[in-house]
């Protein structure tokens, strides 16, 4: 009796939220990932995406909760990139927004490159979602005048509430950006009113519990932005809010055996 | 009965915590982005070349048409067009972010 006790409350608190940090352990082999990075890029290319959201499996998908298919998500825009030999290169520069590792309540703004993006990952899967050509242009213009920094908040919640300005996180920046393009504005009073308005987050599904623990303990998990019921934002509900808009050209989730599945 | 409530306190509060701090750790002990750097540069099945070449400017384009007229992106228009659809050139370099002053120095 005892045993089974404390063995269901073991239980309740196995499911885990990932951050999204910048240094993650690779999981897979150099090359794979390497491979896996260009495979992405490839893929995105071919749709002529100027600008798109990519999106990464960061730690164990069975600890994630239900409906959270992804664990960072940021903007990734075609480039001429200069390289330390002095040569150019055409691919993507990755613009995100990282946990720091040793202090996770807090947060910073930082371009990689897609080997970099995909290279702690627990699965070789990209989330890649395409805007319309219209938004891609607003997209870009937007990183390229620095509105990403300007709506940056560094201070940070793995769950934080896309609906208020209290805390961010990789997904609600994004959103956050992807909104600025649109609606030409870094005001962030009518872009909350916007994201309360128009787009629907993804309630998280986990223990009251660990949630309440984790809020008390661990830092860089707080519900203190939340109400009653804790939502966020997510690659997979930002996907669907551009669909719902008419602003989404194609969405897919890519493996590393070449699989393409639509997300829509 | 005290003592078995505050052992099923304490063990669910390690495991709450280990489950938050092992997403976390899963990303902060890990290798360094220097190793990251040689384990590319010893690989012989990458797709590309292995110049693991750390980039120091990066520029947004707009590619125009299938002759790819580059711009930056002021100014340049993107059109609801065929145009907007037609596949874009990926080099085949290896590109990484330089690493940290930290690994660096290793």
């Amino acid at each position: 009796m005892k045993n089974l006790f404390i063995s269901l409350l073991l239980l309740i608190s196995v499911p885990s939220f990932a951050g999204s940090q910048s240094n993650g352990k690779a999981q897979f082999s150099a090359e794979n990932i390497a491979n896996f990075a260009k495979q992405v890029e490839h893929y995105a290319a071919r749709q002529g995406a100027r600008a798109f959201i990519i999106s990464r499996v960061g730690s164990d998908p069975d600890s994630l909760p239900r409906g959270i298919n992804f664990t960072h998500t940021a903007i990734a825009i075609y480039s001429q990139i200069s390289l330390k030999n002095g040569k150019k290169a055409k691919g993507y520069v990755i613009h995100n927004l990282y946990q720091r590792s040793k202090q996770p309540h807090i947060s910073d703004l930082v371009t990689d490159y897609p080997v970099d993006f995909f290279w702690g990952v627990h699965q070789l899967k990209a989330g890649i979602t395409i805007p319309t050509p219209a938004v891609q242009q607003k997209l870009i213009e937007a990183i390229s005048n620095g509105s990403n920094k300007m709506l940056h908040n560094p201070n940070y919640s793995v769950i934080s509430n896309p609906m208020n300005n209290q805390y961010q996180n990789c997904t609600e920046h994004t959103l956050l950006v992807l909104n600025s393009a649109i609606y030409k504005t870094t005001n962030l009073t009518r872009l909350y009113a916007n994201n309360k308005a128009y787009f629907k987050p993804q309630v998280v599904r986990t223990s009251p519990f660990k949630l309440l623990l984790g809020n008390v303990f661990v830092k860089g998990v707080s519900t203190a932005d939340h109400g009653s019921k804790v939502k966020t934002a997510t690659f997979t509900t930002i996907t669907n809010y551009l669909n719902d808009y008419g602003l989404l050209y194609k969405s897919v989730t890519l493996n590393a055996q070449g699989k393409i599945t639509s997300n829509i | 009965m005290k003592n078995l409530l505050i052992k099923t306190i304490a063990i669910s509060l390690l495991a709450t915590l280990s489950s938050f701090t092992m997403a976390d750790s899963a990303a902060s002990t890990h290798a360094s982005k220097a190793s990251k750097h040689s384990a590319l540069a010893g690989g012989h099945s990458v797709v590309g070349s292995v110049g693991a070449a750390a980039s120091v400017v990066a520029i947004p384009l707009i590619v125009i048409g299938s002759a790819g007229v580059v711009s930056a992106a002021a100014g340049a228009e993107l059109l609801d067009s065929n145009a907007a659809f037609a596949p874009l050139e990926i080099s085949d370099e290896i590109i990484l972010q330089d690493p940290s002053p930290a690994a660096a120095m290793q």
